[in-house]
């Protein structure tokens, strides 16, 4: 176990269980991730790149293995703890945005806040701050329903933002969106990378991909090769 | 105020939704403010009335309410001769006031051209009338021992016949006419009120017993008023007059009294009775209202979850813990029961209001109790499906379609 890493993954296994049949989706899997690296996962569709996602950021729990975080071993976390570290560590990004449908891009991003004790003046102050990072400063008062995709999907990068997490997660995060809107994006992580962000993003598309130092390259559920971009 | 909000946000979401599920709690709720209030009206004023009518004291007449309605039962009794209050004085020591009375209903009494309709109620009585029946006075003094002894002409009358006849004289020493003969006034009764049961007391225009004799002759049956030495010898002053009525009106031993003894203890005991079945029944309905409906909260609460689950799995995903998640749906579910409750407090009021008094009068603790209730019912009934939510996986959740 390296201590420099943000993130050290061994031998990890996803098994799912559907009924009879067993679905091995992660086979013995290792990563390591530097603090402040920009990595992209790429692989085929079924090769367990959401499954990993999922357990980096504290959303699932591997079947075997381990994972360290900031030097924590992950798995001899509780429930609150494993909750806190959501809310610290990490940063979310959906595909399909996952914005509160009755709440206002602001009230959002303040959601991860609520979580955390911050006062609601507080909430305020840095949610705005944090569309303001993504460029909506003044899309603050509109529902999702009222913003485009490119935008809603901001308000999910800014709330993914708005603790300051430790890492950035983002699965497939242009997935729905158009090529255009896509690069207006990955531009928004280029610049959070920049300010020391640690970026990890799966994608289907080489030219987004290259946008980090690194790709991982998954196939049946573990490390086929790792490609450093120059 | 966070959680406050986003519960609110539901409940204006899904308003009709809402709405149905809180008209178990708004029905269940209002029937038992209603009930309670009408029934804690209702009950402070009979209190009130008895309170009224001289403590420690009982009557005895020839028949009871009942029997005089029953033609069947009337004819065969005797009259109750007003003398024998004075054997009871001399005989029973557990009493200490007996006191007769003799009645004329549907009087008018006159003074200079101006009459009273026909509801003066013109009693004959003894100088025991104003302390066994709890009046007191508001001005003059009361028919004394000598008034009866002298036939004096003399009256003490009630409000009903003071704002009728004198209606900004003082009517002291003033000379009205009652059957046509003339009485002067010495006395007013202070203003007794409305009445919830039998008529307001106000109507009663009191003459010596003896004057009212030499009107209306000696041949109607008397109203004794006993009060006893003290509340413990309440009972055994009973037993006494029984005695001593037996042995006067000559009932054979095994028969049944030929009169009617009752107390103002015994009816209040019956009304509070009947008052506190009525309240016992209006809550029972009240809590199975609440029943039926705290299983719709558990219900919609259900559907809300499932509804709800992407947004359950969000909120886990950012950070949201279990307590977190069964803090707001438990909250949620007691906003849905509360305003119910509050809808239903409401409109109980409302008919309390409607029916009785305004300001409608309801006891605190029926209000307390009810919202406590309604709040429980959403604890209870919010609890099992905002446990569903709290152990939601965050994936499974985020996942769900
Ligand atoms: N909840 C689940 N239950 C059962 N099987 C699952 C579940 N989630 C994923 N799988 C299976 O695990 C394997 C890996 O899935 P995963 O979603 O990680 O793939 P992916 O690399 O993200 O694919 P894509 O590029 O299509 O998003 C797949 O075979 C999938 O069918
Ligand atoms: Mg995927």
């Amino acid at each position: 176990m390296s201590s420099r890493s943000l993130i050290t993954i061994q031998r990890l296994h996803k098994v799912y269980f559907l009924g009879a049949t067993k679905v091995h989706a992660l086979r013995g899997l290792n990563l390591e991730i530097k603090r402040n690296e920009y990595v992209a996962i790429m692989g085929p569709s079924g090769s367990g790149k959401s499954t990993l996602m999922n357990i980096i950021g504290c959303l699932d729990v591997p079947t075997d293995g381990n994972y360290w975080l900031n030097d924590q071993d992950v798995s001899s976390l509780n429930d609150d703890e494993l909750a806190h570290i959501r809310n610290k560590e990490i940063g979310f990004v959906f595909q399909t945005f996952n914005l509160l449908p009755r709440a206002t891009a602001l009230h959002n991003v303040e959601l991860p806040l609520v979580y955390n004790g911050t006062t609601a003046k507080d909430r305020k102050v840095h949610a705005a701050s944090a569309l303001e990072i993504v460029g909506l400063a003044d899309r603050m008062d509109h529902r999702p329903n009222e913003l485009s995709g490119g935008q809603r999907q901001r308000v999910a990068i800014a709330r993914a933002l708005v603790n300051k997490p430790s890492i950035i997660l983002a699965d497939e995060p242009t997935g729905n969106l158009d090529s255009k809107t896509g690069v207006e994006i990955m531009e928004i992580f280029a610049d959070l990378h920049g300010q020391g962000n640690t970026i990890i993003l799966v994608t289907h598309e080489r030219d987004i991909a290259l946008h980090a130092q690194r790709i991982i390259h998954i196939k049946d559920g573990f490390v086929e090769k790792i490609e450093t971009v120059s | 105020m966070e959680v406050l909000r986003t519960a609110l946000t539901q409940l204006r979401a899904h308003i009709l939704r809402s709405m149905l599920t809180m008209l178990g709690i708004v029905i269940g709720i209002s029937t038992v403010i209603l009930v309670v209030g009408m029934i804690e009206n209702y009950r402070s004023n009979i209190e009130n009335d008895l309170s009224k009518l001289g403590a420690n004291t009982f009557q005895v007449e020839r028949y009871d309410g009942q029997a005089f309605r029953d033609p069947d039962q009337r004819d065969f009794r005797k009259i109750i001769n007003r003398e024998v209050a004075d054997v009871i004085r001399d005989r029973c020591p557990s009493v200490r006031f007996v006191g007769a009375e003799l009645w004329r209903r549907g009087q008018s009494i006159s003074y200079k051209g101006e009459k009273t309709n026909l509801s003066m109620l013109i009693g004959g009585a003894t100088p025991e009338f104003a302390i066994n029946n709890g009046y007191s006075l508001e001005t003059g003094r009361f028919i004394t021992e000598r008034d009866v002894i002298s036939h004096t002409r003399v009256t003490v009358i009630g409000m009903d016949a003071v704002d009728k006849l004198f209606p900004r004289e003082n009517p002291l020493g003033r000379v009205v006419r009652i059957n046509g003969q003339k009485f002067t006034v010495i006395g007013v009764f202070e203003k007794q009120g409305a009445a919830t049961i039998g008529q307001g007391r106000d109507n009663r225009v009191i003459i010596p017993i003896t004057s009212w004799e030499d009107m209306w002759g000696k041949k109607q049956s008397a109203n004794l008023t006993i009060m006893a030495m003290s509340p413990e010898l309440f009972d055994q002053a009973q037993d006494e007059v029984v005695g001593v009525l037996r042995q006067e009106r000559k009932v054979a031993p095994g028969e049944e009294n030929d009169f009617h003894i009752f107390s103002n203890a015994s009816l209040a005991e019956t009304l509070g009775g009947f008052a506190t079945n009525m309240q016992l029944y209006g809550s029972i309905f009240g809590f199975i209202a609440l029943l039926v409906a705290g299983f719709g909260v558990a219900n919609v609460m259900l559907v809300s979850v499932t509804e709800r689950t992407k947004e359950i799995g969000l909120r886990k995903a950012i950070g949201a813990r279990r307590k977190d998640i069964l803090r707001q749906f438990l909250i949620e579910a007691i906003i849905l029961c509360l305003v119910g409750g509050l809808i239903g407090l409401a409109a109980g009021l409302g008919l309390v209001g409607a029916f009785g008094d305004w300001p409608p009068s309801v006891p605190f603790w029926a209000i307390v109790m009810s919202m406590g209730s309604t709040i429980l019912l959403g604890v209870i009934a919010g609890y099992y499906p905002a446990y569903k939510a709290a152990n939601l996986v965050p994936i499974d959740a985020l996942r769900y379609e």
